[in-house]
């Protein structure tokens, strides 16, 4: 009995490595495979005519499985830390959730036709609202979970229309047969208005994004990391696969309508992380400035497309897919950092925390690298991508067309907007809560788990890693797009058309290196400089409440922008708030008319399957 | 007039019968009423069942009409009789549907059955008395059915219910020539506990409602 329960009591710990094994085991084999290359289909029939379980791994979805089975397998090390510091009670059905919620993101970028991708993709949304919902005393989660699920399905509404679309063209359901098709022209609009929005309802578009800064926060933060890191990508996948596998041709101002609800959707998000006073509330701002970059990426890919000029639309896409890598690394280091301060300060207030360098360097430290990814300092990851995405802009311009002409610049000076707002969020994000004093009284029982420190430390070596040697990324990512990018060795990447080209591993060497010789001289051979308390502004002992606050840090820039939204009146709040009210209200009424407590209209119900039942195997048996 | 006719088309004719009972029962406003004509069905059942074993010479069948006629003609009866009598002042059935549409509506349902039951055994190719029959039991299954859900007497609605069950009793014997003997005799068993266990509760649905109107129970719901 004593073995039993404390059988019982670890069974979680040996589950989430067994599915941290099992994801590792994903990802090598999903490396083995795209070297391989080739394109392989599996279907399972079941007993139901006209239902098969259809799955085609080719290079693209490899690529993205890759980046779940990575990111699965670290964050199934840190949740080993995260559960055992907030000690829930069930901790073997969260476990099973996150889990099977990871393993239905893999299957749902396998999936090959429209009854298995439906299937995973709900799966994949309802075990995601339920873990939204893992704090259910909460009134804020509960709220931003039933945003989450209505908006979601009518995401999902809005797949099957355009899934609708394909099928009246091809009369067939099965992902292989939708390869290349050319659509007249009215068709090819709704299939991409129906994808926009359905689609975008989930990656979070600008418009569509509601649930996401709600719903993002209120989750475990090894969920968020989830969340965030990956789940937003799959509609970009889907993306990806329509605009680049399926439709064969379409007009260019689908890039362009892409390419601008890009742009909107960073400024805003960035705009909005940067007066957060939340930790996570900016890092799901964040994430959505993020989807704008990747989006644009895809926009201009999708624009080059439709031109036929094929090597600035695989540049374009190889910033994208580069992006997608980086912003699952990133963010989940984030997340799953934030989630370590929470669970020892117990608040996620900006203007509570302070001085979290102090009892937690190490943790520090990595969350510093992960936020210098995130604004795309050089020796990062974030900055290869982003640089990518700047040649794809610029290089557009020697392309004569009057409309691109016009878009490219300003897309290219909205991001690097976005990137200098993006960079002052970012110090507020670390300066108020990493630097100085604690603005509150924070008790620390514990330092940061061991294991906490090793999943964030290994996305934070990832990060390096691919900021300094991004040739290994651009292995696979040159296997997918159609004209590779030129890497000389070590050295260089050069763009097609001779544009522009970096040398990563170079700049990287030279900032490692003139970073220790700054800490060289400040320690050895300065011997005037003096060291204060951050936020002191000079002073020794103020109070703490006399700190730089958070409020006070984004005050200038809430200032500017306060025509541009409101604290208090926000539009798309309004609208999606009255929708979900609506449409509870509409379930609740329904699910009174027929759970309606009569025993003769339940035996009603059973009769009526009887009867249909028998008329279906009248007419099909 | 030609009374020339066959032991298919008499045992069909039993059947039939056996169906045009359960639809009365549909018209009855008064428990007793429906009571007898379920003993009636009933009857009907094990003449049917008694003919058949002479077509498919199972003598097995002989003791399962015996069993029918013991237990649902004589002893379910007389048993809901009892009931009746102890507890109900009211003796009306109190439809959802009333008695004109209700018939109406088996009208539709013997249809159905029918339409649904045509070539169901074309490939068997059994005797056309077997089709008829197994349409007529999927009716006499509908129709109870029907009455369950249409009436708000708790105790009515048990005679729907073994009303049904003697919808699969005629549809077991006429396709599969009767199931095989421990079968049926636990299935005349479950139906004979089933009946004193509807009884029992109908005293307590009386103890605690004041009335066997089960559409009351609806309070239960939160």
């Amino acid at each position: 009995m004593v073995f039993y329960e404390k059988v019982s009591k670890d069974l979680w710990k040996f589950l989430e490595v067994c599915f941290s094994a099992i994801y590792i085991g994903i990802f090598l084999g999903c490396i083995a495979l795209f070297i391989k290359g080739g394109n392989y289909t599996i279907s399972f029939s079941t007993a139901i005519k006209h239902i098969t379980y259809l799955f085609y791994i080719d290079r693209l979805s490899l690529f993205f499985i890759g980046i779940v089975a990575f990111n699965g397998a670290i964050n199934n090390i840190y949740a080993l830390d995260y559960i055992e510091e907030e000690n829930y009670d069930k901790k073997i059905l969260i476990v099973m959730l996150t889990n099977i919620f990871i393993l239905s993101m893999i299957l749902v970028l396998l999936s090959a036709n429209v009854f298995t991708f439906i299937l995973f993709w709900e799966i994949m949304s309802i075990l995601s609202f339920f873990l939204v919902l893992w704090d259910f005393k909460k009134e804020e989660n509960y709220k931003a979970s039933l945003i989450y699920i209505v908006m979601t399905h009518i995401g999902t509404a809005f797949i099957l229309l355009s899934f609708i679309g394909f099928y009246i063209n091809t009369k067939t359901l099965d992902f292989t047969n939708w390869q290349n098709i050319s659509l007249n022209q009215q068709w090819t609009i709704w299939i991409f208005l129906f994808s926009v929005l359905g689609f975008g309802m989930k990656a979070g578009f600008l418009g569509l994004h509601n649930w996401l800064p709600k719903a993002h926060p209120v989750a475990p933060s090894f969920v968020s990391a989830l969340m965030s890191g990956l789940m937003i990508k799959i509609p970009i996948y889907m993306f990806i696969r329509y605009y680049f596998y399926f439709i064969k041709q379409y007009p260019i101002s689908f890039g362009l309508l892409i390419l601008i609800i890009g742009s909107a959707t960073m400024l805003f998000g960035i705009l909005n992380a940067s007066i957060q006073n939340r930790l996570k509330s900016m890092l799901a701002y964040s994430s959505m400035e993020n989807i704008g970059i990747i989006v644009v990426g895809l926009g201009l890919s999708m624009i080059f497309k439709s031109l036929n000029t094929v090597y600035i639309y695989s540049l374009a896409l190889a910033a994208t897919l580069f992006h997608i890598l980086n912003h699952s690394l990133f963010k989940s280091l984030l997340f799953m950092s934030a989630g370590s301060v929470i669970t020892k300060t117990h608040t996620q207030d900006m203007s509570e925390l302070g001085g979290v360098i102090k009892y937690a360097p190490k943790l520090s430290v990595i969350t510093l690298i992960g936020i210098l990814s995130l604004v795309a300092i050089p020796p990062l990851n974030g900055f290869i991508s982003e640089w990518l995405l700047y040649q794809g802009l610029l290089l557009s311009l020697k392309i004569k067309t009057s409309y691109v002409w016009i878009v490219s610049p300003i897309a290219a000076s909205i991001l690097a907007l976005t990137g200098g707002i993006a960079m002052l969020s970012s110090v507020k994000y670390f300066g108020i809560t990493f630097l100085g004093k604690p603005r509150k009284d924070i008790k620390i029982k514990s330092d940061i788990g061991n294991l906490s420190l090793i999943s964030t430390g290994f996305l934070a070596m990832a990060c390096i890693f691919t900021g300094i040697l991004p040739f290994f990324v651009l292995y696979f990512i040159n296997n997918i797009i159609p004209v590779p990018i030129y890497v000389r060795e070590f050295f260089e990447i050069k763009t097609p058309g001779n544009f522009g080209s970096i040398a990563p591993f170079s700049i990287g060497m030279l900032i490692i290196f003139a970073l220790l010789l700054n800490i060289y001289i400040n320690k050895y051979i300065s011997k005037h400089s003096v060291y204060y308390q951050t936020w002191a502004c000079g002073q020794e002992n103020i109070p703490r409440s006399a700190q730089y606050s958070p409020e006070g840090f984004s005050q200038p820039i809430k200032k500017i922008t306060s025509k541009l939204y409101k604290d208090k009146i926000d539009i798309f709040d309004a609208i999606y708030s009255y929708i979900t009210k609506k449409m509870l209200d509409g379930l609740e009424t329904l699910k009174y008319k027929v759970q309606s407590g009569l025993i003769q209209r339940y035996i009603l119900y059973m009769a009526l399957t009887l009867i249909l039942l028998m008329w279906l195997s009248k007419i099909y048996g | 007039m030609n009374l020339n006719i066959s032991l298919s088309e008499f045992v069909e004719f039993m059947a039939a019968l056996s169906l045009f009972f359960a639809i009365l029962q549909t018209a009855s406003h008064r428990l007793d009423f429906a009571i007898k004509t379920y003993t009636f069905q009933s009857l009907a059942l094990s003449i049917t069942m008694f003919l058949s074993v002479f077509y498919y010479f199972d003598y097995e069948l002989i003791i399962s009409a015996v069993l029918t006629l013991l237990i649902k003609a004589i002893l379910i009866p007389n048993v809901m009789k009892k009931i009746t009598e102890k507890i109900v002042e009211d003796e009306s059935v109190k439809p959802f549907i009333n008695f004109t549409y209700s018939i109406l509506i088996c009208v539709f349902i013997v249809i159905f059955s029918f339409y649904a039951m045509s070539n169901t055994f074309y490939s068997v190719s059994s005797s056309s008395m077997m089709q008829k029959i197994l349409a007529i039991a999927v009716a006499i299954i509908f129709v109870g059915i029907f009455l369950m859900f249409a009436r708000k007497k708790a105790l009515i609605q048990v005679i729907g219910f073994l009303t049904l069950e003697n919808g699969i009793i005629l549809g077991a014997t006429s396709t599969v020539k009767g199931l095989p003997l421990i079968v049926e005799v636990g299935v005349f068993f479950d139906v004979f506990v089933g009946a004193i266990m509807a009884g029992i509760l109908i005293f307590h649905i009386k103890d605690t409602f004041d009335s066997l109107d089960t559409s009351k129970l609806s309070d239960l719901k939160e």
